[in-house]
C-alpha cells in the first residue's frame, strides 16, 4: 500500500520540494534534468498525480491511476526506436490538442528527451511552447544536448542528482535486499538506483568488482598475462547479464500472456525486443565501464597511500583509464581497447 | 451473459464499434477490445480509442443479462463468416462461446474491469435533419488536414453565427465553408473544433435517418442517429481566422457545368503527374485545362463556359480542384478569382450555402 506519491523518488528532496511548490501555481511545461536512475520517471507520475487531482493522498482513484500509469488523461510517451520519433511525435501533438477525458487538465510525460531527433524536436516545439491551457508537460532528460537548448528554454527546469550512495542502500534493504548486498549493490552502481536493483540480484558481482580491483596487482609486464586478463573480464562482464536476461525473460513471458489475450497486433513486441537489446548494451557497457572505475580507484588509493615507487605513472595510469572510459561513447572493439589500456598500465605491487 | 441474435445485425453492430476500437500499440490493450451489454433484450456493443467512442444498440433474444469485453476484430471476423440465420453468444467466466448452425467457437474474453468508465453525456439536446447534416459534413470534412503536426487543422469548426451554424475547414491550401441557416445547437457566438476523424465515422454512421441529435459539451461532442452514439473528445485550440482568407471582391468569374468540368478534369489530370498542376486558361466562351508533366506528356481540353473578367490562365492541385467540384451542389459552378496568385473561390450557382476556397499554384 502506497503510503505517499513521493515514496518512489528516492534521495530527492529538493526537487519534491520544488514540485510541490510548483503545482501551486503550474506553468505548462517542466523539464525534469539528472542522470539514469535517479527516479525522474517516479517523480514525473507523483506530480502528474497532484497536478490532476489536486492532492497526494494516494488512496483518491485517480491519483491511484496516475501513480499506475493508467489515467486516461496521462499520456506517457517512451521511445519506440532509438529516439522519439516524427511519428510519435506527430502523437504527441494531436493528443496533446483534445480535451482531456475525465478533469480539467492532461498531462504529458515525455522520457528520454536528450534522445530526441531534430526532425521531430521541430515537429514538438510550437506545441511545448504554447500547448492548450489544459495541458501540461513533464520532460524527462538524463542531460539537455545543444539541439534542445530551444525547447528546454521553454520549460521550468527541476534538477535531479546521482541518489547518493545511503539512499540507494536504504532503499534496497526497504524492498528486502539484505543490508550488506545493498550496500555493495549501491557502491557498485553509481548513483543509479535502477542499476543498483539489478546489481543486488547479481550474485557474482561482488567477484567481479574484486577481478578488476586485482587488476593492477596481476600485471607483470607480459603480453600473454594482459591477453589472459582481457578474456576473463569480458567472460564476467558476459555473465553480468544473466540477472538482466532473466528479467528480460519475465518480460517476454508476460508479453506472450498478453498477446495470447489481445492478440499480437499492438503488442508491443518488436518495441519490447528493441528495448531489451538496448538495456542489454547499455549494461554491457556500464558494467565495463563500473569495472574501469574500479580499476582507476585501485591506483589512486595506492597514489594516496604512497606505496607506489613511480607517482607519475601511476597519475598518468588514472587518466589513460578515464581517456579509455571516453573512448566507451565511440563504440570501440572492447576486447581491443581493454587490452591496449591494460598493457600500457604500471604493475601495483601488492 | 447470454443472447440469440440474426447474423446480419450483429455482424454490423460488431463492424460499427469495433471501427473505434484501436489495437494500435502504445495504447491500453483493453482497447482492442468491444464492450458486449445484454439488458433485458438489448444488445449495446460499444468501442473506444478513448479519442473516439462509437456505441449502439440492438434488439436481441436475451436469457441472461450481463457484460463482457471481447476481441474487437477477431469477433467481429467470426461472426461475418458464420452461416446466415441465428447466432447464439453465451458468456461466462473465461470463455466466450458464439455458434450457429453446426459451427461452435470459443474465444477468451478481455478483461472488463480494465475497460474505460462510460460517462453518460451531458448537455442538452439539439436534434438536426441528418440528410442536411450529412451532406454539409461530405462538403466540408474533405478540407480538414490530416497532418497531425498541426492539430487544429485535423478539426472542423462549427461556430455558432447570426444567421445559423457554420462549419469550416482547412488545410492551409484549401478552405471549405459551409453554412446551416435555421440550425442552432450552440449558444450564439460559441464554437467548437470536431476532429475531422470523428466526423467521417459520422457521415459512415448517417444513413438517411431522419434526425441527428446533438449534445455539444466543453470537452466533447456526442452525435446519436437512432440507436448508435458517436462521442468525440472535442479539440483545444485557436482556429486560424479564416475570415481573412476570403477575397473580399471577385473582378473575374467563370461560370461552367459542373460535370462537365469534372469529366475534363479528371482525364487531363491523367497528364498531371508528380504534383505537377492543372492549368486553366480563362477567356472568351471556352475554358481550357491543360497538364504537362516534363518528359511524359502533355493533355489539353476544352469545354463551353462563359467568362466575365480579364483573360488569364490560373493553375491548381488537380485533385484538390476536383475534390472542391465534387462537393458543390448544382449542375453549374463559378470559379471567381483575383489573379493568378490569389486564392480562387468555387461556388454551385443558385447555393450560396457552400464556397470552397483554393489556393492556385505559381508556374512559369
Amino acid at each position: 500500500m502506497t503510503t505517499s506519491i513521493w515514496e518512489d523518488v528516492v534521495g530527492q528532496q529538493v526537487a519534491i520540494e520544488r514540485l510541490k511548490r510548483a503545482a501551486l501555481a503550474p506553468v505548462h511545461a517542466y523539464l525534469f534534468v539528472g542522470p539514469a536512475g535517479s527516479t525522474k520517471w517516479q517523480a514525473a507520475r507523483a506530480f502528474a498525480a497532484l497536478l490532476l487531482a489536486g492532492t497526494d493522498d494516494p488512496s483518491r482513484r485517480d491519483v491511484g491511476l496516475v501513480l499506475r500509469g493508467e489515467h486516461p488523461d496521462v499520456k506517457e510517451i517512451e521511445r519506440v526506436g532509438p529516439a522519439i520519433s516524427k511519428d510519435q511525435a506527430d502523437d504527441i501533438v494531436r493528443t496533446a490538442s483534445l480535451a482531456p477525458s475525465e478533469g480539467e487538465r492532461k498531462v504529458m510525460i515525455l522520457d528520454e528527451f536528450h534522445l530526441l531527433r531534430a526532425d521531430a524536436a521541430s515537429r514538438l516545439l510550437k506545441t511545448i511552447e504554447e500547448p492548450p491551457d489544459s495541458t501540461t508537460f513533464l520532460i524527462l532528460a538524463d542531460f539537455v544536448p545543444q539541439d534542445l537548448i530551444t525547447i528546454s528554454s521553454r520549460c521550468a527546469q527541476i534538477d535531479f542528482r546521482l541518489v547518493d550512495e545511503q539512499h540507494v542502500a536504504d532503499r534496497l534493504v526497504i524492498e528486502g535486499v539484505d543490508p550488506e548486498t545493498a550496500a555493495e549493490a549501491a557502491a557498485a552502481a553509481g548513483g543509479n538506483l535502477d542499476r543498483a536493483r539489478l546489481l543486488a540480484t547479481d550474485p557474482e558481482l561482488a567477484a567481479r568488482r574484486r577481478a578488476f580491483f586485482e587488476v593492477p596487482q596481476q600485471l607483470d609486464g607480459n603480453g600473454a598475462t594482459v591477453m589472459r586478463l582481457v578474456g576473463e573480464l569480458l567472460g564476467r562482464i558476459e555473465a553480468a547479464a544473466v540477472p538482466l536476461a532473466a528479467r528480460h525473460e519475465l518480460e517476454v513471458v508476460a508479453m506472450h500472456e498478453r498477446i495470447a489475450r489481445y492478440g499480437e497486433r499492438g503488442s508491443g513486441k518488436k518495441a519490447l525486443d528493441e528495448r531489451q537489446k538496448r538495456e542489454l548494451r547499455r549494461h554491457r557497457t556500464d558494467e565495463l565501464l563500473a569495472g574501469l572505475t574500479v580499476i582507476a580507484g585501485g591506483y589512486r588509493d595506492a597514489l594516496v597511500n604512497g606505496s607506489v615507487r613511480r607517482p607519475d605513472a601511476v597519475a598518468e595510469a588514472v587518466v589513460r583509464i578515464h581517456d579509455a572510459i571516453g573512448a566507451f561513447e565511440r563504440n570501440p572493439n572492447e576486447a581491443l581497447l581493454l587490452q591496449s589500456l591494460l598493457w600500457s598500465l604500471p604493475v601495483l605491487v601488492s | 451473459m447470454k443472447f440469440r441474435c440474426e447474423r446480419e445485425i450483429l455482424a454490423e453492430a460488431l463492424a460499427t464499434a469495433g471501427r473505434a476500437a484501436t489495437s494500435r500499440s502504445g495504447t491500453l490493450p483493453v482497447l482492442s477490445g468491444v464492450r458486449l451489454d445484454v439488458k433485458d433484450g438489448d444488445l449495446t456493443v460499444t468501442g473506444t480509442d478513448l479519442e473516439l467512442t462509437i456505441r449502439l444498440s440492438v434488439h436481441v433474444h436475451s436469457d441472461q443479462n450481463g457484460s463482457a469485453v471481447v476481441p474487437a476484430r477477431l469477433v467481429a471476423d467470426i461472426v461475418k463468416a458464420l452461416p446466415a440465420g441465428a447466432v447464439e453468444v453465451s458468456i461466462a467466466d473465461d470463455e466466450m462461446s458464439i455458434s450457429a448452425g453446426r459451427s461452435q467457437f470459443s474465444v477468451r474474453p478481455l478483461s472488463l474491469s480494465d475497460y474505460p468508465a462510460q460517462v453518460e453525456p451531458g448537455g442538452e439536446p439539439v436534434t438536426l435533419a441528418s440528410a442536411e447534416v450529412g451532406n454539409a459534413l461530405r462538403q466540408v470534412v474533405r478540407a480538414a488536414s490530416t497532418d497531425d503536426a498541426r492539430a487544429v487543422l485535423t478539426g472542423v469548426l462549427i461556430a455558432s453565427e447570426d444567421d445559423g451554424l457554420k462549419m469550416v475547414a482547412t488545410d492551409s491550401y484549401r478552405l471549405a465553408v459551409r453554412n446551416l441557416p435555421q440550425s442552432s445547437i450552440l449558444a450564439t457566438g460559441q464554437k467548437v473544433l470536431v476532429p475531422g476523424r470523428a466526423l467521417a465515422e459520422l457521415q459512415r454512421i448517417l444513413s438517411g435517418d431522419d434526425e441527428l441529435t446533438v449534445r455539444l459539451g466543453t470537452r466533447e461532442a456526442v452525435f446519436e442517429v437512432g440507436a448508435t452514439r458517436l462521442t468525440t473528445r472535442l479539440i483545444e485550440g485557436e482556429y486560424p481566422n479564416y475570415r481573412n482568407l476570403l477575397p473580399s471582391s471577385h473582378p473575374n468569374i467563370l461560370t461552367v457545368g459542373r460535370e462537365a468540368l469534372l469529366e475534363a478534369l479528371r482525364r487531363v489530370k491523367i497528364l498531371a503527374q508528380d504534383s505537377t498542376p492543372v492549368r486553366l486558361t480563362l477567356g472568351g466562351d471556352t475554358l481550357q485545362l491543360t497538364a504537362i508533366t516534363q518528359d511524359v506528356g502533355n493533355a489539353a481540353e476544352e469545354i463551353d463556359a462563359s467568362y466575365d473578367g480579364a483573360e488569364m490562365t490560373v493553375a491548381f492541385n488537380p485533385d484538390y480542384l476536383a475534390a472542391g467540384i465534387d462537393a458543390i451542389d448544382g449542375d453549374e459552378i463559378t470559379l471567381a478569382t483575383m489573379d493568378p496568385m490569389k486564392p480562387a473561390v468555387l461556388r454551385g450557382v443558385g447555393h450560396d450555402e457552400y464556397l470552397y476556397l483554393l489556393m492556385p499554384v505559381r508556374v512559369p
